[in-house]
């Protein structure tokens, strides 16, 4: 009765809650510290976005919805959504106007920053550890996390959270978070195709400009 | 609706009958071929959640304080093991099934009948696996996406996972009185939606179309299940290649690239 679909939604909207947040928030100092290990550079931005977030979530002198805002605020730094929604788009990005993708971008990160930050208020009791890290073939880095959840006393939930970052200008930013093998960017890949298979750019746009017009909490 | 031999042989038939079927499907599913039917589902799935499943789960929310939901949950969870033992060992994963065995024994005595999760304290903890999985282990593909009614996402080689969970249920077994079973599935329904809420509301935010969304992430993490136990799951490097169709090979990839992402799992 309990079985596969049911945890799926479970783990992953959990899993995604946490990692989206996390993935978002922004070192205060770590700007590119030209470092002759590469490896040394993308793990320590993850290790980095991880302590602060925590700590924010932490902070019992904090409010739940400053915790939302303030992960938001150092949100956008820490990914780079200009990668993020090119890759999302596809082959659909290319025939763009520039105005188009401007829009895109924009509009996506302001959705994506606003349903991460508020989802991740809720989370206080997670420990992360960092498991991995590899060098991709296209010289992307892959960090890999493992996160546990003592909320509840007792129950541990349990996700794996891949980071994947690209290096553009000296700095190491996300540009697509993994939780228990789902990818972001391939999710949303999936969605905007479909939506641009039936209404093309405008209808994109104008979904994500409802999405993000609409109320912050519910 | 359990009580007779007879409907039991009857569910084993359907139930070969559906593996043999996924067992059949060849290719991986590249599109959504069932889309039509399934997006009726998602709907109606989703009315049943906004207007029954959404509220019961709130009142039980609000009505029982966390550690007794936390011993509800863990009292189902320890109810479905022989599941997880049972495709253990179809995937002749003896040493897990012995682990889960251990952990059902440990929780269903120590535990009282599974409300308290001793065995994760005693370095046992929870393991998924279905029958879905037992099928991937021995060959089969996903075949294409499934949406079924109340349960929501799966596909035709996870489906009949579902009807082994049930037939490997102690519920299915002991043929309490029926309204012991529909109380019980009642009370697993409702706590399992309650474990879901917040997902729910997350898809209900992030989400630019929900059936999409939910396809896509079924697919994806049902596709790093299968291959979790072979290892690390095969990316899809393509996803990340600056001009998506444009024929770019990644330099060079000694060895996060296995070799193919529709092979079986051996």
């Amino acid at each position: 009765m309990k079985q596969s679909p049911i945890h799926l939604r479970l783990t992953l909207t959990a899993g995604l809650v946490l990692a989206m947040s996390l993935g978002l928030a922004r070192p205060s100092l770590g700007v590119a510290t030209p470092a002759d290990s590469s490896a040394a550079t993308a793990r320590s931005v993850i290790e980095k976005v991880l302590g602060d977030v925590l700590a924010i979530l932490r902070d019992p002198a904090l409010a739940r919805p400053d915790k939302g805002e303030k992960v938001r605020q150092i949100a956008y730094d820490q990914m780079d959504f200009q990668t993020l929604s090119r890759l999302t788009m596809g082959r659909h990005w290319a025939p763009l106007s520039d105005a188009q993708k401007k829009d895109v971008v924009q509009e996506f990160r302001q959705h994506m920053s606003a349903t991460y930050g508020k989802a991740i208020e809720h989370y206080t009791d997670e420990d992360i550890t960092i498991t991995n890290d590899r060098r991709e073939g296209n010289g992307d880095w892959t960090v890999q996390t493992h996160i546990v959840s003592k909320a509840g006393g007792g129950t541990h939930e349990e996700a794996k959270v891949d980071y994947r970052l690209r290096q553009t200008d000296n700095r190491w930013k996300v540009i697509d978070v993994t939780i228990d093998g789902v990818s972001m960017v391939a999710n949303f890949r999936a969605q905007f195709q479909d939506i641009m298979a039936n209404g093309g750019i405008d209808r994109l746009l104008k979904a994500l400009r409802e999405k993000n017009a609409a109320a912050p909490d519910k | 609706m359990q009580s007779m031999p007879k409907s039991r042989i009857g569910l084993i038939c359907v139930l070969i009958a559906l593996s043999v079927l996924s067992g059949c499907a060849s290719n991986p599913p590249k599109g959504d071929p069932l889309e039509r039917t399934n997006r009726w589902v998602y709907t109606f799935n989703d009315l049943l959640d906004r207007w029954v499943l959404g509220p019961a789960s709130d009142v039980y929310v609000k009505v029982l304080p966390k550690p007794v939901r936390t011993g509800v949950g863990n009292f189902f969870g320890n109810l479905g093991y022989f599941n997880v033992i049972l495709n253990d060992d179809l995937q002749g994963k003896w040493s897990q099934g012995w682990d889960d065995a251990g952990r059902m024994l440990t929780n269903t005595t120590v535990g009282v009948l599974g409300i308290f999760d001793v065995a994760t304290g005693w370095g046992l903890p929870a393991n998924k696996n279905d029958f879905g999985l037992t099928l991937a282990h021995w060959g089969s593909d996903p075949g294409p996406y499934l949406v079924l009614p109340v349960l929501g996402p799966s596909s035709t080689r996870d489906a009949p996972g579902v009807a082994v969970a049930w037939v490997t249920s102690p519920v299915f077994w002991l043929k309490p009185p029926w309204e012991v079973s529909a109380g019980l599935t009642t009370v697993n329904v409702v706590d399992t939606r309650a474990r879901m809420d917040a997902d729910i509301r997350l898809r209900t935010k992030a989400a630019l179309d929900p059936y999409v969304f939910t396809r896509d992430a079924y697919l994806q993490y049902r596709y790093g299940r299968v291959h979790a136990t072979a290892g690390e799951a095969p990316v899809d490097q393509s996803l990340y290649d600056e001009e998506p169709g444009a024929a770019r090979q990644p330099a060079s990839q000694p060895t996060s690239q296995p070799a193919s992402a529709t092979s079986p799992v051996p």
